[in-house]
């Protein structure tokens, strides 16, 4: 009696483990008393093992195994070195871009100014100050403190009257307003120092 | 301290060991799965180091203390990928450490009979290949078999049983033919 499909499928489940024990135990007694069966039995066992002889020639000897594992544990080493190297370019770069947010922000807020053509920073220009000493607007100079962000004194032009040294306050402490160019002279003998000049002090 | 605590990777350099470690280890299985699968068709050393390649890239997701189900599925999906490409190379025909050994006669006959089952394999779709390599060679059970292809357990069934159909068939012309002779010698 020709074997079915079925119970080749059964048999070979039962080969591959597969069979739960119930079931196993049927085969068992049908093997017992079926030789068509126990040949079908005998015959896959033996394509199995000429199948299994396939995947064990597809095995590579032990020396070409380990070369394969040097091979992938050497590329696995450059991937290492070239993570770190992306991973410290990476914190290279996000400190950069930091600086530059915190500069522009800096910027805008006028923590930090361009500095004037003449070398004097216009937060400088906040604090000119008018020197106590003011002379007769007629006669006398009329000296103007200009001071840094310390209180330090680091210019000190002078002017005719007082008025002229009120617009150059009220020009130099304006952060829009060019710089003050023009020169006014006073009577012979005094000096009034154009704003350009300032930094020669 | 447990020997399972011992493994627990508590670095990335610990876990750069458990990884070179899984590679000594499972080199050799799974370029002969990879070599199963593909035959001559793409190079299994290849297959094999993009598997771990690409594992790498995601290490820190596994726990490298047990790899072996996830190199395995890493493998043959690498495989069956490579499969799927549109004109693979195609190698010289390379054969394994135990076909270049020296054999008696009997073993020349046993030879050319593997090597007529392995073209029959290589005839086989990918997919029928994968699981009976996995279940003939890997000894792994349907289920493992099934999560490994990413498959239903009675699809990885039906692959295996219409596998050993398919060769049956294809082989029967050359089995019938070796048992012609031997019929003959025992007549007379």
């Amino acid at each position: 009696m020709k074997v079915t499909e079925t119970e080749l499928d059964l048999i070979e489940t039962y080969l591959d483990g597969e069979l739960p024990m119930s079931e196993a135990e049927g085969l068992w007694r049908r093997l017992a008393l079926e030789p068509e069966l126990t040949a079908a039995l005998d015959e896959l066992r033996t394509d199995r093992a000429l199948r299994i002889n396939v995947w064990e020639q597809c095995e590579p000897a032990e020396a070409a195994a380990i070369t394969v594992s040097r091979q992938i544990n050497s590329a696995i080493g450059r991937r290492r070195v070239w993570e770190s190297a992306r991973r410290g370019a990476f914190y290279v770069t996000a400190a950069a871009a930091c600086m530059l947010i915190g500069i522009n922000i800096g910027r805008q807020q006028g923590l930090i100014t361009p500095a004037a053509p003449n070398g004097i920073s216009q937060n400088v220009a906040q604090n000119v100050a008018m020197n106590s000493n003011v002379g007769n607007a007629n006669t006398s100079a009329v000296p103007v403190n200009i001071l840094d962000g310390s209180g330090r004194i680091v210019a000190m032009p002078s002017f005719q009257t007082m008025q002229e040294a009120n617009n150059f306050a009220r020009q130099f402490n304006n952060p829009n307003s060019s710089p003050v160019r023009t020169v006014s002279s006073g009577d012979a003998g005094q000096n009034v120092v154009p704003v350009s000049d300032v930094t020669q002090f | 301290m447990s020997s399972e605590e011992q493994w627990q990777p508590t670095s990335p350099e610990d876990s750069a060991k458990l990884f070179e470690r899984a590679v000594s280890l499972h080199s050799k299985r799974l370029l002969a799965i990879a070599r199963a699968i593909v035959g001559t068709r793409a190079s299994p050393e290849d297959i094999v180091q993009q598997a771990f390649m690409n594992l790498y890239q995601h290490r820190h997701r596994y726990d490298w203390r047990e790899p072996g189900g996830l190199l395995r599925r890493t493998v043959v999906n690498e495989a069956l990928r490579i499969l799927r490409q549109p004109h693979p190379s195609a190698l010289a025909e390379e054969t394994g450490a135990g076909a270049t050994q020296e054999t008696p006669a009997d073993g020349l006959i046993l030879n050319e009979t593997v090597a007529q089952v392995r073209r029959a394999i290589e005839r086989l779709p990918e997919h029928f290949r994968a699981a009976l390599v996995l279940c003939e060679y890997e000894n792994m059970p349907y289920a493992q078999i099934a999560e490994t292809l990413g498959a239903s357990v009675p699809q990885v069934k039906t692959w295996i049983h219409r596998g050993r159909r398919q060769l049956g068939e294809m082989l029967k012309p050359y089995m019938k033919g070796r048992e012609r002779p031997k019929e003959e010698t025992s007549d007379s």
